[in-house]
């Protein structure tokens, strides 16, 4: 589903160049459930960023489904991102002025869906996260662990084939943390390929390939039955 | 304290530019309040020269003339003054005081000037006090006068006003010849707020008074015949000790209907209904009567709301910046809290910082104030005398000084509130909370407010300058363009031979007409009016200008019948095409050579006969204010005071003509000026009130951009990541700028939706006050819509950086 061929990520502020990512080969299947780990610094989020078409490498290649997409337009990225990515954030980042449906409806705004339509993906969407009785809160009157659903609704309301979690349970309690991820991984379970940035070695171990970077390449490509 | 204010005040300087904004608007809103305030104050006041302004009256009067516009003269026939002394009317001192005309000369150098006759008592009534002299000998001596401070200046130059007391100088009033007068007075020029102030442009501060007795009065024996019938002057009288001077109407009643001229009157004046109304006025209630000061208060108090109005905006707005800084201090303030402050402290806090930014506005305000005031009183064309802000009013300062702390509680309230809402904690670990629906829907709120406020003034700006176009454009019946209007400073009654002058104008190739008449056109005047009836006994009273007859072709008139052309032995009269239809020709044509019958007293029929030799399109001489009446045209070759020239450029003619005159006029003063700058001069209260209206919705729209640039400013701060969001999900550069700009769509359409109606009332009421006036949809629905799209356009000017910056924004910084 994703191909990265000799992908690297190199900002420059003034005389000084640093590296991001350096020269990334990776491929990860549709379906598949992937931790990306490493310490602060080490490009997780860089990367992540990348995947989700919000970045564009300084060098190499990546492929989605097939596709290069390294030298698409911005409108383009904006298509492919509405209609196969979705994202959960560690700050949840939801709208406080908006009501919990309002945020998930956020998701499909664009993508030219009726609105009636709209509104019965929504229902879905938070009827799969157990937040029905909550659809008219604003996010201030959740918790946190409530808040983290409405985004992960979010994320599935456009029905994405890729999921992209950065830190999804970081500012989360554990118990909070554990539904979260129990939430994620029964989505990937049900077919959406998973990335996730994590600090948590116990959620990274719940994936079904977890990654290591170091200083911007990948220090540990781990799966489940083998190690590379 | 001390540290309370320290630190407000660094807490004001970290946000220079919230603070800046705010004591902007508010020192301007302040400034326009404190000048319109201190104008208000200066034309309430009485005249300062009498002791009891509330015990000292003044006789009005207004007739009632069937099926016309009858107003109030504030001013009444001097006979009252001797009806009511006879009466025994509660009043201690009655003094009369008539006003006219005097053209007074010294070796070779001469001065008109108006002329007041009057009473001795008017001295102790008034409290009139001359500089040098003696003015009570002036009025008691027949050969005394009294002469002003300018009048001196005119005749001896820089010769001091005391030695000019004892000289002798000629005058000649409006009747009779020149006679030998000793200076026995010298008066200052007089006061704005006196009811004997006379503003006539043409006059200045040239003025003389003399007794009923002097040469220059109307001769005695004619006095109480023209005092009875005519409104000369003025009756002044002081109550007597516990007389209301709405008694005095009464009394003025009882002795007008006991009067030999009550007798006089037509019967189907005082057939079951009053003939005329009298009142006495006290001096005090002066400054706010007469149509002119009428349509001043107007003015003001139009000016006062828009002030009022845009203090409220510019309050709104600082109110506004408030919320969007404690909201961003939300870390500060539980930094504080943590540390042991408690929620009083924090509110002195912020009110200390309200207080500094409101006094500064306010300070700044006064200095503005006082440094605009003489721009100001020009713009208003207050006289010299009225000396607006030096010094500034106690008043003012009393008022400023409670605005401030009015507006302090106003500003601090609900952005205080709303700070103190948010738990400590969160903010702590840095999640700020936003203000939540309710308090951006309270800002929202005010920010329409803002916009209604902007959208009004402006919406009334345009309609006032589109009036006011319609007013200097608006077709009278005759054209205004490459015209100049010359009058001379001359005694109507003996007008000196003018041919010389003309065969110049006549002969010279920049002039194409030449005529004389007895009212300035372009120069709205009332004019005499008299009852004129046609052969089939058609009755019209018609409004009487005597004209040369190239007066027309002078005008650009059109002669739709006949030839204006004077009469040999007979009366011709011209008449226009009102005149001719109400008086039952069926055509212009139809009534030439027509015989109407007039010269009747009190617009009754006479007996003079007046043979119709021309019938012109329509001519308006009433003020736009006015409905027009039909009028007559007395043709004649006799010499008129106003000349009127037409020429091929109106520029270079007034030169031409000034020349002209020196060469070959007689060595008469005179003045010169443009029809177009005649009509302006005739409603320069109305363009005064058009370019205060219009600086004003400048500045009230500026205050709402103010509050449009930082209410998105902040909005599109603490969206940013809801916009960041937009964009993650595929939202376009055109979603992202609807998405921003629907924080000042939706306060702009309930602003709009608001500001329609109160500015077509607004409108209405103010058009209503013409005869003469723009249709609704030119002079009301065009305006509005202009100022609408005038006030979007500018509101997009402020906001566009933002937006711009709006649509910069990644989608990667989702992440951070």
């Amino acid at each position: 589903m994703i191909e990265m061929q000799q992908l690297s990520k190199r900002y420059r502020a003034g005389e000084v160049e640093t590296t991001a990512l350096d020269s990334i080969d990776l491929q990860i299947d549709a379906g598949e459930y992937v931790a990306i780990t490493g310490p602060s610094g080490c490009g997780k989020s860089t990367l992540l960023g990348i995947v989700g078409l919000l970045d564009v490498p300084t060098s190499g290649t990546l492929r989605l489904d097939g596709h290069d997409v390294t030298g698409k337009s911005p409108r383009e990225l904006a298509a492919l991102r509405r209609d196969r990515i979705g994202f959960v954030f560690q700050s949840f980042n939801l709208v406080d002025e908006l009501t919990v449906e309002q945020n998930v409806q956020l998701a499909l705004r664009y993508g030219g869906l009726p609105a009636a339509k709209q509104k019965q993906r929504v229902a879905e969407a938070l009827e799969r996260l157990g937040l029905s009785h909550r659809a008219r809160h604003h996010p201030s009157q959740l918790s946190g662990g409530q808040q983290q659903r409405v985004a992960i609704a979010r994320a599935i309301a456009a029905r994405p084939a890729l999921l992209l979690a950065d830190e999804p349970t970081g500012n989360l309690d554990s118990a909070h943390g554990h539904e979260v991820m129990r939430l994620l991984r029964e989505l990937n379970e049900e077919g959406a390929t998973l990335i996730t940035v994590t600090h948590s070695a116990e959620h990274a171990a719940l994936a079904s390939r977890c990654i290591r970077l170091l200083d911007g390449r990948v220090l540990v490509d781990a799966h489940a039955d083998r190690v590379s | 304290m001390k540290t309370l204010l320290v630190d407000a005040w660094q807490n004001l300087r970290t946000r220079r530019s919230h603070a800046l904004v705010a004591v902007g608007g508010l020192a301007l809103a302040l400034a326009a309040c404190a000048l319109v305030a201190m104008t208000m104050i200066a034309l309430s006041a009485p005249d300062p020269a009498v002791e009891d302004p509330d015990r000292v009256v003044v006789l009005d009067f207004k007739g009632n003339q069937p099926d016309r516009q009858n107003d109030w003269s504030l001013a009444s026939p001097l006979s009252f003054g001797p009806m009511l002394r006879q009466s025994g009317a509660p009043l201690d001192r009655i003094g009369r005081v008539a006003g006219s005309g005097m053209d007074i000369r010294h070796e070779g150098r001469g001065s008109p000037a108006y002329l007041l006759v009057a009473d001795p008592d008017v001295v102790p009534l008034l409290g009139l006090k001359p500089s040098h002299g003696d003015l009570n000998a002036a009025l008691a001596r027949p050969d005394g006068i009294a002469i002003s401070v300018d009048v001196v200046r005119t005749l001896w130059g820089d010769l001091p006003p005391a030695e000019a007391v004892g000289k002798r100088i000629e005058g000649c009033g409006e009747e009779g010849d020149y006679n030998v007068f000793t200076v026995m007075a010298v008066l200052p020029n007089t006061d704005p707020r006196s009811p004997l102030y006379n503003p006539n442009p043409w006059v200045g501060g040239a003025m003389a008074m003399v007794g009923f007795d002097s040469p220059a009065s109307v001769p005695r024996e004619r006095q109480e015949a023209i005092y009875a019938a005519y409104i000369y002057g003025w009756v002044f009288a002081e109550l007597r000790e516990g007389t209301d001077a709405e008694e005095i109407g009464a009394w003025i009643h009882e002795a007008f209907v006991a009067s030999p001229l009550y007798a006089k009157l037509p019967v189907e004046w005082k057939d079951n209904r009053e003939a005329a109304f009298f009142r006495a006025l006290p001096l005090s209630e002066l400054p706010f009567k007469g149509r002119g000061k009428e349509i001043r208060w107007t003015v003001l108090r139009a000016l006062a709301v828009a002030s009022v109005l845009m203090l409220l905006l510019a309050a709104f707005n600082c109110m506004n910046l408030q919320t969007a800084s404690l909201l961003q201090r939300q870390r500060e303030t539980a930094l504080r809290r943590s540390i042991g402050a408690a929620g009083p402290q924090l509110v002195m806090l912020w009110t200390m910082e309200a207080f500094i930014l409101i006094a500064s506005a306010a300070v700044l305000a006064l200095l503005l104030a006082w440094w605009l005031a003489p721009s100001f009183a020009a713009l208003l064309q207050l006289p010299p005398g009225y000396e607006l802000g030096s010094p500034v009013p106690v008043s003012i300062l009393g008022g400023i000084a409670i605005t401030v702390l009015a507006l302090v509680p106003l500003v601090v309230g609900f952005p205080a509130w709303r700070a103190l809402r948010n738990p400590p904690a969160p903010a702590l670990q840095g999640r700020t909370a936003s203000e939540g629906p309710w308090g951006r829907r309270v800002r929202q709120s005010s920010l329409a407010v803002q916009f209604v406020g902007a959208v009004v003034l402006c919406a009334m700006a345009f309609i006032l300058a589109a009036q006011q176009y319609h007013l200097m454009n608006a077709d009278r019946g005759f054209e205004t363009r490459n015209r100049v209007w010359l009058t001379i400073h001359t005694n109507p009654e003996r007008i000196p031979d003018l041919e010389g002058f003309k065969r110049a104008l006549a002969n010279h190739p920049d002039v194409l007409h030449v005529a004389l008449s007895d009212n300035v056109p372009a120069l709205p005047v009332d004019g005499r009016i008299e009852l004129h009836v046609s052969r089939t006994q058609h009755r019209q009273a018609l409004r009487m200008i005597s004209v040369s007859p190239g007066f027309f072709d002078t005008l650009g008139m059109r002669v739709l019948a006949g030839t204006p052309r004077a009469g040999s032995g007979e009366t011709s009269i011209a008449i226009d095409e009102s005149a001719a239809r109400a008086l039952g020709f069926d055509s212009p044509q139809s009534a030439i050579g027509e015989i109407l019958r007039s010269g009747g007293d009190f617009i009754q029929e006479g007996s003079q006969e007046r043979r119709i030799v021309a019938v012109v399109n329509d001519y308006k001489m009433e003020s736009a204010r006015k409905a027009s009446m039909p009028k007559g045209f007395i043709v004649t070759d006799k010499p008129l005071w106003d000349i009127t020239i037409h020429g091929t450029n109106a520029a270079t003619l007034a030169q031409t003509v000034g020349e002209l005159w020196r060469q070959h006029g007689p060595p008469l003063d005179f003045d010169i000026w443009t029809l177009d700058q005649t009509l302006a001069w005739a409603y320069r209260q109305e363009g005064a009130f058009t370019h205060l209206l219009g600086a004003l919705s400048f500045l009230c729209i500026g205050v709402a951009m103010l509050g449009a640039y930082t209410l998105v400013a902040d909005s599109l701060r603490r969206r940013r990541m809801e916009l960041v969001l937009h964009r993650l999900h595929g939202a376009s550069d055109a979603a992202i700028m609807r998405q921003a700009s629907s924080e000042i769509a939706v306060p702009f359409l309930v602003a709009v939706f608001i500001a329609l109606p109160l500015a077509w009332w607004l409108g209405s009421r103010y058009l209503g006050g013409f005869v003469d006036r723009l249709d609704a949809m030119t002079g009301i629905v065009l305006p509005i819509v202009v100022a609408i799209v005038a006030t979007l356009v500018i509101t997009a000017f402020a906001v566009l950086r933002h937006l711009r910056r709006a649509v910069s924004w990644q989608p990667i910084e989702a992440l951070r």
